[in-house]
């Protein structure tokens, strides 16, 4: 045997003299942030609708029918959000799972039947002529424009945007960026016209949204013809916050500065209601204004990302207008429509701010009264089958028709959103010290869920937890990454010590690319804390 | 008459009655530019138009399937796809199928039926399992008993299996066949099985399938449950293609 190799043995079992295991781990894992059954559930869920095929829209509703907050493009957005800030929050050093999950429902973004069904609808224009007749489409609208992005469709455009910052940013993932890479097929079969291919990327897309706040003079980009929503101008807004810190760009700022002084100078807050309009009518240049909860709620949540504490002035305001006559009884007159709509956006807003009794009393009532269903592994409210007449309650006054959006995402969202969930994603973005940390891969998403994974860099230690499925096998294998090789580590499982990482007794293993490899038993759930032994026997001292 | 033949007739007594003899593609385009009126006065020319237009998408697609299938053979016919029948077979049927999926069940019985009754098919099982993990289960599994050379017992098993599946049924199924409980549990988190099962996905998605069964006999993709005289209407359709 080379010298070498016996200096180092005899270097390691010094430091097995030096450095004992010690029986109790140094960290309780009940510290960190850690997803519970419906949470889980609602997780699952969520990837469950993401991993369908393309084009299975089942559980989804149908997108038809005209202009509705159940299209598959604000599903799957909002998906995408509330599985950022599940990341984000709870596992922050478990990214695979996430990534592939985002990279999904940005693919599904590009799917013709959502992009394109909007990119019509967007089109779409109730005007009234001066004889008060109906007018909606013109010709141009249906031949002359087919991109979904250029202009006046800022409800589309505006969340996929969102969607790339939050991808890039959560996962240091820059395949947007290259040149092609979101591109959108249209075959048209009339008149023998050539397929079209109208072509972006990340950096096209945040070009051609910034350019259309400037030429609207920051009044906010019409999310439909002739229809300016503030919620939909948020949305755009957060996408160019994360565009800017990964590219080095400085669009947001002035479009934030812009738009909150039409805020405020526009009156889209209404200054005695503390409401959010429902929108401006372009043509008239007319701040239309209601009182509807989902339109606070959605505004306020994303608003919330980058105006907290104007945000949170208005709250107050809001929920005592919404509450109780939300949940039961006929809603009054300064009350939205869309029951479903309005439960489900309030809710989320309310976990947003930190309103603990408000999202409690609401996820209470919808445990309650919108049929929750475990399909594998994932915990919604089904929709109802007439969910498009959203406004109808039962005998009791009680919530009874649930819109998919509400039912597949909105709820569990709120379940899952910490206080300042969306605020968080955008005012504590990641850098490169945090992509350096260690983390966990390799989880099979079909036998088990990771409900923590946090590395707590004043600890030196990574938490992780794993809870089997209903359709687990014995056990899974999982990787822990860019822990330092070479480095003796104590594992405790479940609060003991089993060993050092790579021991026999440890049930791990490192393999070739430097990643240690741990055997999970599927009987229930389980906990480990990975430290470098040298640190526990510093503190010991 | 066919609607494309009419076009054409009615093109050229046209141009002919302008006393410009058998017209030319380039003076039927021009005549059409500068009287566009005449397709619009003519409900089924536009018709005659769509349908070649229509007919074009097809050829598209078919040629972008055909390249697809050529791209992806490697994978079609990695050693880990279960396959039944003549490798040389004149016609392949390629199933996208999954345990958990009714119409799947349905459609084996037929199949099985087609297979057994003639010998010049041969059928690859691309195993896609969309109704959620147990599917993605059984699905590893089913490749599995394929390396262990079960996988006609295993699939025959689960597809006439009529009660809800999971685990523990997998489990059965694939002992029955003739696995050992060590193969089956070793099956669940292979790798190699995992990717292979992730590349069918993505080969699946850019195929278009959008649901199971769908089946890719020859090159006509089908989607939904078939009967037997259906697949032999699809096989012979694509032998007499063949043969011309």
């Amino acid at each position: 045997m080379r010298l070498g190799k016996l200096l180092i043995i005899f270097f390691i079992s010094q430091l097995a003299v030096i450095s004992p295991l010690y029986a109790g781990a140094p960290v309780n894992v009940t510290d960190y942030p850690s997803l519970n059954e419906k949470q889980i559930g609602h997780v699952r869920h969520m990837i469950n609708l993401a991993n369908k095929l393309d084009g299975d829209w089942s559980m989804m509703g149908n997108t038809g029918g005209g202009m509705n907050f159940d299209a598959y493009q604000f599903q799957i957005a909002f998906a995408a959000y509330a599985l950022a800030v599940t990341q984000d929050h709870f596992v922050p050093a478990h990214r695979d799972l996430y990534q592939d999950t985002s990279a999904r429902l940005i693919k599904k973004m590009m799917y013709k039947d959502v992009w394109d069904y909007w990119a019509q609808m967007s089109k779409g224009e109730w005007r009234i002529d001066e004889n008060g007749e109906d007018h909606y489409y013109t010709e141009d609208d249906w031949f002359g424009w087919i991109d979904p992005n250029i202009k006046q469709n800022i409800m589309y455009s505006g969340h996929l945007l969102q969607m790339l910052g939050l991808h890039e940013s959560l996962f240091d993932d820059d395949r947007y960026d290259k040149p092609g890479s979101l591109t959108f097929n249209f075959a048209p079969v009339a008149y023998g016209e050539s397929p079209l291919e109208i072509v972006y990327d990340h950096s096209r897309l945040a070009t051609v949204i910034y350019d259309q706040f400037v030429e609207d003079d920051f009044r906010g980009i019409e999310c439909e013809r002739n229809k300016v929503y503030t919620e939909c101008n948020q949305h755009p807004i957060l996408g160019l916050i994360h565009y800017d810190y990964k590219h080095g760009t400085s669009y947001a700022p002035l479009v934030q500065e812009e738009f909150k002084k039409t805020i405020i100078n526009r009156g889209y807050v209404h200054p005695d209601t503390h409401t959010t309009m429902l929108s401006l009518d372009v043509h008239l240049d007319e701040v239309i204004h209601k009182t509807y909860a989902w339109s606070d709620g959605w505004n306020g949540l994303v608003h919330h990302a980058w105006d907290k504490e104007y945000v949170e002035a208005l709250y107050d305001e809001q929920v005592k207008l919404y509450m109780p006559q939300m949940l039961e009884g006929e809603p009054g007159e300064n009350m939205g429509w869309t029951a479903s709509f309005d439960f489900g956006w309030l809710a989320v807003l309310a976990a947003e701010v930190g309103d603990a009794a408000t999202v409690n009393l609401m996820l209470e009532y919808a445990d309650q009264y919108f049929n929750p269903t475990w399909l594998d592994g994932g915990y919604y409210y089904p929709h109802t089958s007439d969910y498009k007449e959203n406004f109808r309650r039962d005998d009791e006054g009680k919530i009874g028709n649930i819109s998919p959006v509400t039912g597949n995402y909105l709820v569990g969202f709120a379940r899952l959103m910490p206080k300042d969930g969306m605020w968080s994603l955008y005012n504590r973005t990641r850098d490169n010290e945090f992509f350096a940390q260690p983390y966990v891969d390799g989880v099979d998403y079909s036998q088990a869920t990771v409900s923590q994974a946090y590395y707590d860099s004043g600890e030196d230690a990574l938490i992780v937890t794993i809870v089997p499925s209903e359709s687990a096998s014995n056990a899974v294998t999982f990787a822990v990454n860019q822990l330092e090789f070479g480095t003796r580590y104590q594992i405790f499982r479940d609060g003991e010590s089993i060993g050092i990482a790579g021991s026999n007794e440890s049930a791990t293993a490192w393999n070739s690319e430097q990643q240690l490899i741990i055997s999970n038993e599927l009987d229930s759930p389980h906990s480990y804390v990975i430290v470098p032994a040298s640190s526990l026997v510093k503190d010991s001292r | 008459m066919r609607i494309e033949n009419k076009l054409m007739l009615v093109l050229f007594f046209l141009l002919a009655a302008c006393g410009s003899g058998q017209p030319d593609a380039a003076q039927v385009h021009a005549y059409l530019i500068a009287h566009p009126e005449f397709v619009l006065d003519n409900p089924d020319v536009g018709e005659a138009v769509k349908s070649a237009a229509e007919q074009r998408r097809r050829q598209a697609e078919e040629t972008g399937r055909r390249k697809l299938l050529e791209v992806n053979s490697p994978l079609i016919r990695s050693v880990l796809t279960p396959t039944f029948g003549n490798p040389d077979a004149t016609v392949s049927i390629i199933q996208f199928s999954d345990y958990q999926c009714v119409p799947c069940k349905k459609t084996y019985v037929e199949l099985d039926s087609v297979k057994n009754s003639r010998n010049d098919i041969e059928v690859l099982y691309l195993e896609l399992p969309v109704y959620g993990s147990v599917s993605d289960l059984a699905a590893r599994a089913a490749i599995a008993a394929n390396i262990n050379d079960v996988f006609p017992e295993y699939h025959h098993l689960l597809m006439l299996n009529d009660a809800g599946l999971d685990v523990a049924r997998i489990r059965e199924a694939a002992i029955a066949a003739g696995m050992t409980d060590w193969q089956v549990e070793n099956s669940f988190n292979d790798p190699e099985i995992k990717n292979y099962l992730a590349q069918i996905r993505v080969f699946a998605e850019e195929l278009d399938v959008n649901g199971t069964p769908t089946f890719l006999i020859g090159n006509q993709l089908v989607r939904g449950a078939v009967t037997a005289p259906q697949f032999n209407v699809f096989i012979d359709r694509n032998l007499s293609a063949k043969t011309r």
